[in-house]
């Protein structure tokens, strides 16, 4: 196929009437998206870089630093602390991650099918989201603690009282989670919620006449098509996961004995109680790498078909 | 039209935001300005805030080429806020900290010298202008000196059926089992990892003889027979329900805490106004307060309280700034501030707070007083050793494997100082 050179080229006069408009119009366009990409290239961009850079110095916290090469790096590999925040870190992953798109999926799901009230009940679910959780930390604090709400209850039923913040491991993390899932699960819920709702009614209503029941029509209709936003949800949740640093800070201060040491705790001690900051920012940067590794295995995963 | 005035909206709205991000203070008034950083020294808040406001209004009244700030901030985080503001170059420029603090602010060069404050050194008790000297020159300078001791439940002994208040740790250990028969713990201990060794562990690892580091600073000792000591007591009074449950993992407030509810009978590193709401809490007729528990030795914690000259003071606004220091430390600031805090004088040429009882043997206790180890490394070495602590306490380890996996961590961290 060919085309001939008056093809290819428009008439003269087309761009000097035309492309002046356009210009306007992306100059505009990106004058409007400005404001936020500032934001984010002097808050995010402009930070990470800098972080990458300062992995690889001795920073002092009068600004002085001495380029230290990789040090930071084969201390990372061979620090034990680090170690164990990564190993605590995934613990909490496994708990938190499956915990909290259960929780926020079932929640979706019955407010989508909830015919009165919405309004409210989604708004008594964010609550927890926007609440402060230093307060909230309390609360659930006292609700764990050995006379708290929980024990002073399995104590009335003769139970022995369980050391939620001062057990094993497992213990600790696990309820450290069930906190977590409270304060976080509403925004994932109003992004699944959002997702229900570009389902047509029209394809469980057809499964419905075939004979499907509710949950046949769930995991058979709804999931499938819910897909790419489960996977938007478990990415952003594991992200949170691996970014666990206030429900600790507040609640167990890391311990006992280190069982609840986070990877950004690790991170926040080099940083703001040693001044290590050439580490805290090596910790960072293998957070990043991290979280990306286990990003792109998700989206092979969860997300193969869609997108 | 309409999108040349949306676009004018546009860019200025990024303007704003971008001004908003990067604005900074300042002023060019020729005069000096010095921001202090002090906290909850006088534990009452409205009495804290007269104090400081009166010193304040006081100093520039004085000396009316400066203006001076004090901000008064809460103890959590501490280091954190002030290691902040240090690396972003903004904050104060003198901050009141702790011996260890100031080791460690100095080594990661954070502080510049603050000896020309000092009038005259032989004014000040000798271990409190130690606690601020490093390598020969003063970085912090005492303004006044705690003072910890044992303080104890008379009432909770009694129902006990114990008259005689223990003094050593082998009466403490006798006392145990007949004040866990009425549901009572003879002692408190408060190992949450926000809560600071020197009112912990160490007071106990001094007791038993030991130290956190070796003489030299180039090792730690709490691994040797003396921490291990200490330990292995309080781990002998968990076993026989001598310490709160959640001994591990608690916080040390007293007020709504153990100690100040009735359920424990006994602190041993309490500070006099931890020992008032001690008293608010189980009446002030049942509240003994005793001299430091002797282990191998009689030893507590005091420390002096140090302010410290950051780096963000610049060469112009020194002068003003150690004019301040020189005030606080001076002698009728001295003893107006330990009335009201509760504290005690950092040189001898200070009038004593009281003759009260309590304040009389908080004074008696401060012979006893160990100010910290002050040593650069000295809150990484804590940070390092207090989850191994709270293991031993959950029965994960024993004491000297414990202190041993401890001592392992600290001695990296040790290597790693620059």
């Amino acid at each position: 196929m060919t085309s001939t050179p008056a093809a290819k080229r428009p008439p003269a006069s087309r761009p000097r009437t035309r492309r002046p408009a356009n210009t306007t119009g992306v100059w505009a366009g990106i004058l409007f998206v400005l404001p936020m990409l500032v934001l984010f290239v002097v808050f995010r961009f402009v930070p990470s870089f800098g972080a990458i850079g300062m992995s690889f110095t001795d920073y002092r916290l009068n600004g002085d630093f001495e380029v230290i090469g990789f040090e930071n790096y084969s201390r990372l590999v061979s620090d034990p602390i680090f170690r164990n925040a990564l190993v605590t870190t995934l613990i909490y992953a496994a708990f938190y991650v499956p915990l909290i798109v259960v929780v926020s999926m079932f929640t979706a799901v019955v407010l989508d099918k909830l015919v009165w009230g919405v309004g409210f009940f989604r708004g008594a679910l964010f609550l927890p989201y926007v609440t402060s959780f230093v307060l909230a930390g309390v609360i659930w604090y006292w609700i764990y603690s050995a006379d708290g709400l929980v024990n002073g209850l399995l104590q009335r039923w003769e139970i022995d009282a369980v050391p939620f913040l001062s057990g094993n491991q497992w213990q600790v993390l696990g309820s450290l989670s069930v906190v977590s899932v409270w304060r976080g699960f509403g925004y994932s819920m109003l992004i699944l919620l959002a997702g229900l709702k570009t389902i047509p009614t029209e394809l469980t209503e057809a499964a419905k006449l075939d004979g499907a029941n509710a949950v046949q029509r769930f995991f058979r209709v709804t999931l499938p098509l819910l897909r790419p936003v489960v996977f938007f949800v478990v990415v952003i949740e594991t992200i949170a996961a691996f970014q666990v640093f206030d429900t600790v800070y507040v609640m167990t201060g890391g311990g006992p004995a280190r069982a609840s040491y986070s990877l950004v705790y690790a991170l926040y001690d080099e940083g703001f109680k040693f001044f290590d900051f050439g580490y805290a920012a090596t910790i960072g940067v293998a957070i990043f790498a991290l979280v990306f590794v286990i990003s792109v295995i998700q989206r092979r995963f969860l997300d193969r078909d869609e997108t | 039209m309409r999108s040349r005035f949306l676009t004018a909206v546009a860019l200025a709205a990024t303007a704003a935001l971008a001004l908003t991000g990067c604005g900074s203070g300042g002023s060019g008034d020729g005069g000096s300005e010095v921001t202090l950083w002090m906290y909850p020294v006088i534990p009452d808040q409205d009495a804290s805030q007269k104090f400081w406001a009166d010193f304040e209004a006081d100093f520039e009244a004085e000396n009316p080429d400066t203006k001076l700030t004090i901000e008064l901030l809460p103890w959590d985080n501490r280091e954190e806020k002030i290691g902040t503001a240090i690396a972003a170059g903004k904050g104060p420029d003198l901050v009141l900290l702790t011996p260890d603090l100031t080791a460690n602010f100095h080594s990661t060069r954070g502080l510049k010298p603050i000896g020309a404050a000092v009038d005259d050194k032989s004014k000040y008790f000798e271990g409190a202008l130690a606690g601020g000297t490093i390598d020969g020159e003063i970085y912090g300078l005492p303004i006044y000196q705690t003072s910890t001791t044992t303080v104890y439940n008379k009432a909770a002994f009694a129902e006990a059926g114990i008259t005689d208040l223990p003094k050593t740790w082998d009466d403490v250990l006798a006392a145990a089992p007949a004040l866990a028969a009425k549901g009572i713990a003879v002692m408190d201990y408060s190992g949450s990892p926000e809560v600071t060794l020197n009112q912990s562990f160490y007071p106990l690892l001094w007791q038993a003889g030991g130290t956190v580091f070796t003489p030299d600073g180039k090792d730690v000792a709490f691994d040797g027979p003396a921490g291990v000591a200490a330990l292995q007591f309080l781990l002998d009074l968990q076993a026989v329900s001598g310490l709160p449950a959640d001994a591990a993992t608690k916080p040390n407030k007293v007020e709504g805490g153990p100690l100040g509810l009735g359920k424990v009978a006994m602190g041993y590193a309490v500070s006099k106004p931890e020992a008032q709401q001690m008293q608010a809490g189980v009446g002030a007729a049942e509240v003994v307060v005793g001299q430091p528990l002797t282990g191998a030795q009689q030893r507590s914690f005091g420390t002096p309280g140090l302010i410290t000259l950051t780096t963000i003071n610049s060469d112009d606004n020194e002068e003003a700034a150690l004019a301040v220091a020189r005030r606080l430390a001076s002698p009728e600031v001295q003893h107006e501030l330990n009335v009201a805090s509760g504290t005690y004088p950092s040189r001898t040429d200070v009038q004593a707070p009281g003759t009260d009882e309590i304040t009389t043997a908080y004074l008696e206790a401060l012979k006893f007083a160990n100010p910290g180890e002050a040593h650069p490394g000295a809150r990484q070495v804590m940070a390092a050793l207090a989850p191994h602590l709270q293991g031993a306490l959950q029965g994960k380890r024993t004491a000297a494997e414990a202190l041993g996996d401890a001592a392992t961590e600290a001695r990296g961290i040790l290597s790693r100082l620059r």
